[in-house]
């Protein structure tokens, strides 16, 4: 389960693996950030309360006894943060909270490509169009079990069902489209370095 | 890297793992960077997927890493100093680029310095080396810490021993020079401020452009 992994990083960051916080920040920058952005418009000021969620966040976490999921409790402090970033800034919070359960499925980066630079723009539609690509030229099976997962969130075991197959054909199948995907990405990014 | 463990990896990602690879691939991701960003070249390619992207480009990681690393580097209560591989902070931030510079002398001038025991007489000094330096001391002598090392025979206790002599000099450093107020005096404050009972300063950046604490956010914290 994704909340056993989770909890084993948590665990580790509590016993001093800075490693494990990055592998934890990386899991969930986006939807941070994306949250954050609901509260403070400005693009640079919402960077800045989103770091400054995760740095309190590092330094709570050797007290974080596990009582609520991990990510519950971190977007409670990004949407504290928040809140009290636009108090010091004498600017009132929404009245309603954001519904933490409700966040995986809610796209909220809007407001922050609206202050995107074209360089960054270019470059965000480049890699997009790489990776849906890639996507597109996966055989079929591949590609059927990297979308059951990504896009619909299902379990190794429930795309098994659909897939009538192994679940250990389920996993192998993700894991080579996943390496499919990143080697286009890396020779986007590099056109002249190996691959794998 | 294998290919087994990058499909563990993936499957660490998805929560799909047993607990034998969950702890294989966390214990590999310590010390190979190599597998800490294909981790998270997985995560842009889900995020893109999920439309949630934009947050990579944005440098947000870098600044993160480099102010835990400052954060590890000021508090006594850090840990494990072999739990604590060099994570990499490849990043814009001109700051880090003067920090560099400035650690290059700082080295210098710490071989003079450790050396004259310069920093066994001050109260700051020996309180702020203390707490970290005396549970990675496997001696257990206090003094014994101070003595000089070749950095390539280094033990771990020895390297973050120097790295700790190295924020001092920095902090010396920054409070000492006119106009400048550093992210590290910040943060020096920001602790002194948190031993005072005060509470401690919210927005801390890593970026050259630290902001000082402005009387009205001072106004603010006291609400």
């Amino acid at each position: 389960m994704a909340e056993d992994t989770d909890k084993e990083l948590v665990r580790r960051v509590q016993k001093g693996d800075q490693a494990a916080f990055d592998l934890l920040f990386v899991r969930y920058q986006s939807k941070i950030v994306n949250l954050i952005s609901r509260y403070v418009s400005d693009q640079e000021e919402t960077l800045d309360v989103a770091q400054e969620a995760f740095i309190k966040a590092y330094r709570a976490l050797p007290r974080f006894r596990g009582e609520s999921q991990f990510y519950t409790w971190l977007y409670r402090i990004a949407i504290n943060t928040a809140k009290n970033h636009l108090v010091a800034r004498s600017r009132r919070p929404p009245g309603v909270d954001v519904d933490v359960d409700e966040i995986e499925y809610r796209d909220d980066a809007t407001a922050l490509r609206d202050s995107e630079t074209p360089e960054a723009a270019l470059a965000r539609d480049q890699v997009q169009a790489t990776i849906h690509q890639a996507l597109n030229d996966l055989p079929e099976d591949l590609k059927s079990a990297l979308t059951l997962r990504e896009f619909d969130g299902l379990s190794y075991e429930q795309i098994a069902d659909i897939m009538e197959c192994p679940v250990g054909t389920v996993r192998s199948r993700i894991f080579r489209a996943r390496e499919f995907v990143d080697q286009r990405m890396q020779r986007m990014a590099d056109p002249g370095a190996d691959e794998h | 890297m294998s290919e087994q463990l990058r499909e563990s990896l993936s499957a660490v990602m998805d929560g799909e793992a047993d607990a034998f690879e969950l702890r294989r691939v966390l214990d590999e991701s310590r010390s190979d960077s190599k597998l800490r960003e294909l981790w998270h070249r997985q995560h842009l390619v889900r995020d893109i997927l999920r439309g949630d992207e934009i947050v990579h480009q944005l440098d947000l990681r870098a600044r993160l890493l480099a102010e835990m690393e400052e954060l590890s580097s000021q508090e006594g209560d850090e840990p494990i100093p072999e739990a604590q591989p060099k994570l990499d902070t490849t990043t814009k931030s001109p700051w880090l680029g003067r920090l560099a510079g400035i650690a290059v002398a700082a080295t210098v001038a710490l071989l003079v310095i450790v050396s004259s025991d310069y920093l066994i007489g001050g109260d700051e000094g020996a309180g702020f080396v203390g707490p970290g330096i005396a549970q990675s001391n496997p001696s257990g002598a206090p003094s014994a810490v101070l003595a000089p090392v070749m950095y390539d025979v280094a033990t771990a206790a020895d390297r973050q021993r120097t790295d700790a002599l190295i924020i001092h000099h920095l902090q010396q450093n920054a409070l000492n020079r006119p106009g400048g107020f550093s992210f590290v005096r910040w943060v020096g404050f920001d602790r002194k401020s948190a031993q005072n009972g005060r509470a401690p300063q919210a927005g801390l950046r890593s970026e050259g452009g630290v902001q000082a604490p402005t009387p009205s956010q001072s106004k603010d914290n006291k609400r």
